[in-house]
């Protein structure tokens, strides 16, 4: 019918954003898995011993292992990196709440990290606080120079106010 | 309002399906309220508090709104004030679950602060969209509620899903790209899906409104701007709470306050549920049920694909340093949102032409039948939004304003004539073949009326 004929041109649009959109998906899931490639669990786990108040002057950690923090506070995670194979290339990892990574070790042989068990966060330039959010540490495995396993993780969140 | 051409006793199929849906949302948000209270603490537990009341009262506020114009003209502005007063107690309830939500603590006033800047150009945006019909505009009430839906219900819908997708990449991911690109899937597929459904139950509960791929733009980009309308509420205040301390609080939220409502606009949600609501548009005026389902999807689907490309992508673009930063964050939004945005452009200009081409036949044909609603000298007038706004301003100079809303009305009336007769002579009309021109007589009768 000829009236029917006037959707055509909008139908086919339609259909041809359905196999683009598609084509992006995929990519997608090509992005993903090259960041997250399949394959890679070794079975072996870091020891994250806590995270822990810390004084940078002394860049020595006091008190309880904690979850908490203020903006205001300085902390710092304790990682037993003998708990990893030595030859095993692998990182520390500091991210704020906004995704950035706000301090670090590595990424070196676990066997050569032993003097650098204390992990603290820094303080981003140009601020005087911690932002306030959830933070979260992470040990994570090398691979070709790109992170591929998390061997451990621990999150903490960092109040506003004390 | 106006009967549709085949009116029926009873109601039609689509009203059980709508009211499925309808159940199954509401069914899925208190479930959601119950699981999030239960595994991420009390925070969620106070935002069901407040946000499940406030949700309720948005679908009360909608259904008595919409009853208002079903009723006697004398009752409707008590039923119109009464869904004000319940719309305007949901809306404050939802400030104050972004308030908690956001942990700002100390006031709502950044929330209300936020949300106060923001009005202005969300209902720029609002006007510009719906006057993008050029030919019949939506009803404003229909417009409000698509916004409402965005604002209130769609936000809701997608709170549980995205912290708990955050909770499980966190606790299972490697930090970075691959990480950024599960999330991206989770909120591309959730909020599409949340949006999306306003416009699925538009076009299942109001199809004398739905006329076409115009219409499906429009909803879906209303919905759009409800949505962004919330989350740059949401986002200036969690900016806000992060940046307080140190001293540029205002400022950070000052700058999402640009980039979500003068930069982003009509990019960004805005064009991703104008596309689901254009793929909604095309079905309606498809003959076959397979054609339909390909033409929703195939819209829901691009609008997952350049909702997630945004959020996933986004890290990838080079910005620069200094002072060409700022023309790159620019240059990003026009760049990654951009192509989509214009897609959504050449749906309208596509559908604008069939819909004006469609108009000008049947405003021929009305005039060649000799009933005098539409004289042949009228039909060059109808057909071009400028010759009719020309005519319009002409009576009200010569005669006032009271002759110029009558044109108007009579200039909308003949219009709703010709489009009942587009969808007539296409063959979408529902149900039973009895009567099918009742609608169209009760048109010409109120535009000899209003000619008289």
């Amino acid at each position: 019918m000829q009236t029917r004929d006037e959707v055509g041109p909008l139908y086919r649009t339609m259909v041809t954003l359905g196999v683009v959109a598609v084509v992006i998906l995929v990519a997608g899931l090509v992005d993903f898995f090259a960041f997250e490639p399949l394959g890679q669990k070794t079975g072996a786990h870091a020891t994250v011993q806590g995270v822990f108040h810390y004084d940078p002057g002394t860049h020595q950690v006091s008190g309880n292992d904690s979850r908490r923090f203020t903006i205001d506070d300085s902390f710092a995670a304790v990682v037993d990196w003998t708990s990893l194979p030595t030859p095993m290339v692998v990182a520390g990892r500091w991210y704020n709440t906004l995704g950035t990574a706000v301090g670090g070790v590595g990424p070196r042989p676990a066997g050569e990290l032993g003097d650098e068990s204390v992990v603290p966060v820094k303080i981003p330039e140009g601020f005087k606080h911690n932002i306030p959010g959830s933070y979260s540490f992470v040990v994570e495995r090398y691979s070709q120079g790109q992170p591929v396993e998390v061997l451990a993780r621990r999150l903490v969140y960092v109040r506003s106010a004390a | 309002m106006i009967a549709a051409a085949n009116p029926r006793p009873h109601r039609p199929p689509r009203y059980r399906l709508a009211i499925a849906l309808a159940g199954v949302l509401v069914i899925c948000l208190f479930l959601s309220s119950f699981v999030t209270s239960l595994v991420l603490g009390a925070i969620p537990s106070r935002i069901s508090l407040f946000g499940l009341p406030a949700i309720a009262l948005v679908a009360l506020a909608t259904w008595i709104a919409v009853r208002a114009f079903d009723r006697d003209p004398a009752e409707r502005r008590r039923h119109l004030l009464r869904a004000a007063v319940i719309l305007g107690i949901a809306l404050l309830l939802w400030l104050l679950v972004v308030d908690l939500f956001l942990f700002t603590g100390d006031v709502p006033v950044v929330a209300l602060i936020s949300a106060l800047a923001c009005v202005p150009t969300t209902a720029f945006g609002i006007w510009v969209v719906r006057r993008l019909d050029r030919n019949e505009k939506e009803p404003w009430r229909l417009v409000m509620v698509a916004v409402a839906w965005g604002a209130v219900v769609a936000t809701a819908l997608v709170i549980w899903a995205n912290t708990s997708l955050g909770e499980i990449a966190a606790n299972t991911l490697v930090p970075g790209p691959g990480m950024d690109a599960f999330t991206a899937y989770g909120a591309g597929f959730f909020e599409e899906i949340a949006k999306g459904l306003a416009v699925v139950l538009l076009y299942l509960v109001m199809r004398n409104e739905f006329d076409d791929v115009v219409d499906g733009i429009v909803y879906g980009a209303c919905v759009g701007l409800g949505f962004n309308f919330m989350e740059s509420i949401l986002y200036m205040t969690h900016i806000y709470a992060i940046f307080a301390a140190e001293g540029f609080g205002g400022f950070a939220a000052g700058l999402q306050w640009y980039f979500r409502q003068v930069v982003g606009l009509f990019f960004g949600h805005a064009t991703y549920t104008a596309l689901v609501g254009a793929g909604i548009g095309v079905a309606r005026q498809l003959p076959r049920p397979h054609q339909r389902v390909l033409a929703i999807a195939g819209g829901w689907l691009i609008a997952i694909a350049a909702h997630f490309a945004w959020d996933a992508w986004l890290q990838f673009f080079p910005i620069g340093d200094g002072a060409f930063a700022l023309i790159g964050v620019h240059l990003r939004t026009i760049l990654m949102d951009g192509p989509f945005t214009a897609v959504v452009l050449l749906l309208l200009a596509m559908g604008l032409q069939v819909e004006g081409s469609a108009l000008r036949r049947q405003l021929q044909l009305e005039a060649a039948n000799g009933s005098g609603a539409i004289a042949p000298a009228e039909v060059g007038v109808l057909t071009s939004p400028w010759r009719r706004w020309q005519a319009r301003m002409q009576v009200l100079t010569l005669s006032g304003l009271s002759a110029y809303r009558r044109l108007a009305r009579l200039q909308q009336v003949q219009l709703n004539l010709a489009m009942e007769r587009w969808h007539r002579e296409r063959q979408e009309l529902e149900g039973p073949l009895e009567g099918p021109l009742e609608a169209e007589e009760e048109l010409r009768r109120q535009v000899l009326a209003l000619k008289a």
